[in-house]
């Protein structure tokens, strides 16, 4: 999974800290999340697409292997 | 403010870590439980319980659900390692062999394994960022 949660941070002008605050998680897992290392539950990706104004198609990004390993 | 309840969470759980391990050791090598003793691991109980109750996210404003998620499994993993130890100390010392050792001593070697099995666990799986 990749993401792209840096990008729209980065639009929004807002730090790990910030967005961390906002959605109610720690930094370390905005940071593991970033770095595609964490899957979020569905709560927490809608909480950071509507922070970040986007959606979370845009926000997440799943390659073939994974949506193998899903279907 | 939610940093400063995250720290005292920590310390709680490392102070009440350490002194379980230290009651443990002590059990061990002085195979004795008396009443300075008890009080010393129901203080360490209390501290290392109320700080993983916070640390598995149970409560606002420290809830994480990845470390919630993490920890739950470091929890999981070390109540399977204390099961194993529960089991091989009653097959090893239990079954009329040569060597016995006393209520304390099993006690103790419990302590020291629930706790640094906790904490080793979840560092392990932290260090991962998930439980996948």
């Amino acid at each position: 999974m990749k993401t792209t949660i840096k990008e729209w941070r980065a639009k929004k002008n807002m730090t790990q800290e910030q967005l961390a605050e906002k959605v109610g998680v720690r930094r370390e897992t905005i940071v593991f999340l970033e770095k595609g290392k964490y899957n979020p539950s569905l709560r927490l990706a809608h909480d950071i697409a509507v922070v970040l104004g986007t959606t979370m198609d845009e926000l997440f990004i799943f390659n073939d292997e994974d949506d193998k390993d899903t279907s | 403010m939610t940093v400063d309840l995250v720290r005292a969470r920590t310390i709680s759980m490392l102070l009440g870590g350490i002194l379980l391990v230290a009651c443990g050791v002590l059990m061990i090598f002085i195979e004795n439980l008396d009443e300075i003793l008890w009080l010393e691991i129901m203080l360490g109980v209390g501290l290392f319980g109320t700080g993983l109750f916070e640390y598995l996210g149970l409560r606002q404003p420290l809830k994480d659900e990845r470390v919630a998620r993490i920890g739950t499994l470091a929890m999981t993993y070390s109540w399977y390692t204390v099961l194993i130890l529960v089991i091989s100390i009653a097959l090893v010392f239990g079954m009329g062999g040569g060597y016995k050792i006393s209520m304390p001593q099993a006690i103790g070697a419990i302590l020291i394994v629930m706790v640094v099995s906790t904490f080793g666990f979840n560092w392990y799986v932290g260090r991962e960022g998930d439980v996948e």
